[in-house]
């Protein structure tokens, strides 16, 4: 994939805890900022829009809608099954 | 809280956070940080975390938001060893950050009590969780917001109080979203 360049300016505890990370794993720093940038969530919605997948509300990716019902009815039903068993509830409905 | 009062805390966090996955160390932590603050001052879990323990971790969040006395909170974290960084607390061996994003609610929002796991935990209610991850998804344009409240409405559509979800949601000007949320 090409690249493109630009220069950040961090503080010192960021660029510390940066330069630890990459020690410990082992990767380039470009490499290592680039995954991090990638998994924080307005990141990841910006390249979505980006790619004109999910810009808005109600213009998911194909998909998404059949995978939130999926998760969310896989919530719903050990919700109920810990409630049963008494492990959550709600105290004041 | 004496300092007796934090170690005792870090003890309990110690022992009962060990072994936990993410989702369940950060509900079993406020857990035991509310019961650790006299009775009446327990914070209020509001966004992602509370997102994440409703939903049963279809969610996945890194921190903890709550609403509560900031000092009282912060000294008692503080002296069980959580750093400070601004209003977020960091502890990396227990794998927790927690912020402390405001006192009080506002007053059109509502708390309510939820048992989880053993322990009484006071949160933001449903409703307005469903309300705030809207207007996020409304003002601020964020998808992930927008996919939250559409777990949320999904997991617990029966028991939601529908007049007052939808009130709210009127004077937040998201209807038009909550009009597009859908039941599983």
């Amino acid at each position: 994939m090409p690249v493109q360049k630009f220069t950040i300016s961090t503080t010192p505890e960021l660029f510390e805890a940066i330069e630890a990370l990459r020690e410990e794993r082992g990767q380039e720093r470009s490499a290592l900022i680039e995954m991090l940038l990638r998994e924080h969530p307005m990141v990841e919605d910006a390249i979505r829009r980006r790619r004109g997948q999910q810009a808005r509300p109600g213009r998911r990716r194909p998909g998404r809608r059949d995978e939130l019902r999926a998760l969310a009815s896989t919530a719903r039903r050990q919700w109920e099954k810990r409630e049963s068993a008494g492990e959550v509830a709600f105290l004041d409905r | 809280m004496t300092g007796d009062g934090a170690e005792a805390f870090r003890a309990v966090l110690d022992e009962h956070l060990a072994g936990l996955s993410a989702p369940e160390r950060r509900g079993t932590f406020l857990g035991l940080l509310q019961h650790h603050l006299p009775e009446g001052s327990e914070p209020i879990l509001v966004g992602g975390a509370l997102v994440e323990i409703l939903t049963e971790g279809m969610y996945v969040t890194g921190d903890i938001d709550l609403l509560g006395d900031a000092r009282e909170i912060g000294d008692l974290l503080e002296a069980a060893g959580f750093e400070k960084n601004g209003r977020l607390f960091v502890e990396e061996d227990l794998g927790l950050a927690v912020e402390i994003v405001g006192r009080h609610l506002d007053p059109e929002r509502r708390s309510e009590r939820i048992r989880w796991q053993g322990y009484t935990l006071h949160v933001l209610s449903i409703e307005d969780l469903i309300v705030d991850r809207l207007c996020a998804a409304k003002f601020w344009d964020s998808q992930t917001d927008h996919e939250q409240a559409q777990l949320l409405y999904g997991t617990h559509h029966e028991r939601l109080d529908v007049a007052r979800l939808r009130a709210r949601a009127k004077e937040e000007r998201v209807e038009d979203l909550l009009d597009g949320l859908e039941v599983p």
